[in-house]
């Protein structure tokens, strides 16, 4: 197996959990099963497919993953936040429900092109997909024949593709706010391969989200990809009245904290074909932070997933999530979230300890470091 | 060769053995089981073993460090099943040892015998998955209902064996005698806070964040050695980096015997030796090596966020 190809099963992997913790009842998203493979030949149930199931602390862990990234989320929408570029999106559903709530965002999602093609064949089938998008103004680029939506995602999951970076950019979706962008991430090396990117607007203020994306890069790449982004968005002169637009990133990745866990885990994952390069270049939070400072966002902060789930979720919703299922394992749920965190930053504050602009209400989560 | 024997040489190759010879195993270890204590007396020196979870090839590497039963002793806390892959050799495998040498092992009840958890944390789907049906796991509940709650070690001044800890609703063994153990676990009560509840660095009783249980103090567990006359409370039930960790003026220990938990915390494990004069000698091991002498290898395919 290439390791492109393991690293878009990951998305997979990802899309099982957080249908795992919504049939659990952990939060509600009635997308997700709409993304959903359809079950293997070989299943014996053609008929319905029962949910996946994970243990009780995968559950806990995905919830307050899904939490942590949709508060940061909301907080950059809330404050007049118009674009987001979402890194190795995959699967992900959250751009159809921002989107019908906020309709004048613009949202782009960035994945290999296999995996972009596969998600517009998905989205051009299914109306509680679409119905977010103007269906006068949207292009699917979709290779004909039309195949049917699960043989084209079939086909999609198991294509092999060219380990080298292809340089070209394949829109796979575009409507007026929402884009799919087919491409391999490590060709993003330039400001120009940024401003190739159907639709995207350089005087937006911007916010990149990576859920276990960058961190699969080899970190000069994904630096690499950092750099181009910032580019874009610091070059336009800052005036009074017309201010130069923020960029901010929220991203959430494993930590190898250096220790036997860590260790363990980067091992595990190497014989499913995976490696995740800033787990080792960037063992701790603290170190990952100091990387964006280094690239030029001028605040950052963080905190693993155990400190989410002790400080950000009250106790009421402590309690709900308690009663969903028994939580034995407490000792080896603390164990693997400290090894996974959240960290947020954003360009152009004066002050390294206030967040500013269209990220101001960041300064409310608490963090760690 | 008794069929026994020819079971226990399958299951240390880790293969399964039939259903109808699980079922007349298990029958026989109630007959056995039924017969003893709520708090089961053990003699020294005996070899305390705590949560296995599935990790068959640990449990053959722990033989290794400890000995061969019957030529030691030995005593494991519970938890003997779920999150492993092998929870059925290794439950089957101690159980075969159990019926054939009765005085030479000792298995006490742990929070994951119990119908309502194997059926979350694998047990079960493991029974359906390797006899295609429920029939074993029925069988292997049966059995849990009948295991000691605890275990006494070297009589007075001795170490009460538990595998979570104390309840507020027990204060002397003799209480623990009195429960009607023959039941699925409780969600609350004694018998389910002996098998659920954790010490804590607080005072007194405090709310157990597992939803099942109490966590205790120092406090608690003095008082409780004291008015019974006991040295030491070895327990298990929680994962512990080092393999073992002695609290509370080393009047509480718990012992962890499944290396690297699920294939993915790191840790090492521990077994506790006590002696004719009650001293303690802890032996700490790795995880077995991937591949082990030719029995099905163990698939590294712990769940991580990706």
């Amino acid at each position: 197996m290439s390791r492109t190809k393991a690293v878009r099963d990951t998305d997979n992997d990802a899309l099982l959990s957080k249908a795992a913790a919504v049939a659990q009842g952990y939060f509600a998203d009635p997308l997700i099963p709409l993304l959903l493979p359809p079950p293997s030949p070989s299943s014996s149930s053609r008929s319905s497919t029962p949910p996946p199931r994970r243990l009780p602390l995968i559950n806990r862990g995905t919830y307050i993953r899904h939490a942590a990234v949709s508060r940061l989320v909301d907080a950059f929408i809330h404050s007049g936040g118009k674009q987001i570029i979402s890194l190795g999106a995959g699967s992900d559903t959250r751009p159809f429900h921002l989107l019908a709530r906020a309709p004048d965002l613009i949202y782009h999602e960035l994945d290999f092109a296999v995996s972009a093609r596969a998600k517009a064949v998905l989205v051009r089938r299914h109306s509680q997909l679409n119905s977010v998008l103007d269906p006068e103004r949207t292009v699917y680029n979709i290779p004909e024949p039309a195949r049917s939506s699960f043989a084209a995602f079939t086909a999609a999951k198991t294509q092999r593709s060219s380990h080298l970076p292809s340089s070209t950019v394949e829109a796979a979706l575009t409507s007026p706010n929402y884009y799919i962008h087919g491409l391999d991430l490590r060709s993003l090396t330039s400001s120009s391969s940024i401003l190739a990117l159907p639709g995207l607007d350089p005087s937006l203020s911007t916010l990149i989200i990576s859920e276990c994306c960058l961190c699969y890069l080899e970190p000069a790449e994904a630096d690499l990809v950092l750099s181009s982004i910032l580019s874009v968005f610091s070059s336009s002169p800052s005036t009074a009245a017309s201010p130069s637009p923020q960029l901010g990133i929220v991203s959430y990745e494993p930590f190898s904290l250096s220790d036997s866990f860590g260790k363990v885990m980067v091992q595990n994952l190497a014989s499913r074909g995976i490696s995740i390069p800033a787990m080792i270049a960037f063992p701790t939070l603290r170190a990952q932070l100091d990387r964006l400072r280094n690239l030029g966002f001028t605040i950052a902060s963080g905190a693993d997933v155990k400190f989410i789930h002790d400080i950000w979720i009250d106790d009421s919703d402590r309690q709900r999530i308690d009663s969903l299922e028994v939580l034995d394992e407490r000792e080896e749920f603390d164990l693997l979230a400290k090894h996974y965190g959240v960290y947020w930053a954003c360009t152009q504050s004066a002050d390294p300890l206030e967040f500013c602009g269209v990220f101001a209400n960041w300064s409310v989560f608490p963090h760690q470091t | 060769m008794s069929d026994l024997d020819k079971a226990i040489g399958l299951l240390k190759d880790c293969q399964i053995i039939p259903e109808d010879q699980v079922r007349d195993l298990c029958a026989r270890a109630q007959e056995l089981l039924i017969e003893e204590r709520n708090v089961q007396v053990v003699d020294a020196p005996v070899t305390i073993c705590g949560d296995i979870h599935g990790q068959f090839h640990d449990l053959i590497t722990l033989f290794e460090h400890g000995g061969q039963c019957p030529d030691t002793n030995y005593l494991f806390l519970g938890d003997f099943v779920d999150r492993g892959f092998y929870s059925l050799e290794s439950f089957l495998l101690l159980l075969c040892l159990k019926v054939r040498y009765p005085d030479r092992i000792t298995l006490i009840r742990g929070n994951h015998e119990s119908r309502q958890i194997t059926t979350v944390y694998g047990f079960y789907d493991e029974c359906i998955r390797k006899y295609g049906s429920a029939n074993v796991w029925r069988y292997c509940c049966d059995v849990f209902d009948y295991l000691a709650l605890g275990a006494l070690v070297g009589g007075p001044g001795g170490v009460f064996c538990v595998h979570g800890g104390l309840s507020p609703a027990v204060k002397s063994l003799d209480q623990i005698r009195l429960i009607d153990r023959k039941q699925e676990v409780p969600h609350e009560g004694a018998m389910c806070d002996l098998l659920w509840s954790d010490p804590d660095d607080i005072d007194g009783w405090g709310v157990s964040p597992r939803g099942a249980g109490y966590l205790f103090g120092a406090d608690k567990v003095k008082e409780f050695n004291h008015n019974n006359d006991l040295s030491l409370i070895a327990r298990a039930h929680q994962l512990v980096m080092e393999g073992y960790k002695e609290m509370f003026d080393g009047e509480i220990v718990t012992v962890w015997s499944a290396p690297n938990y699920c294939y993915r915390c790191g840790n090492v494990a521990a077994i506790l030796t006590i002696d004719d004069k009650l001293t303690r000698t802890y032996e700490v091991f790795e995880a077995a090596p991937q591949e082990s002498k030719g029995m099905p290898a163990k698939k590294p395919a712990a769940d991580y966020f990706l």
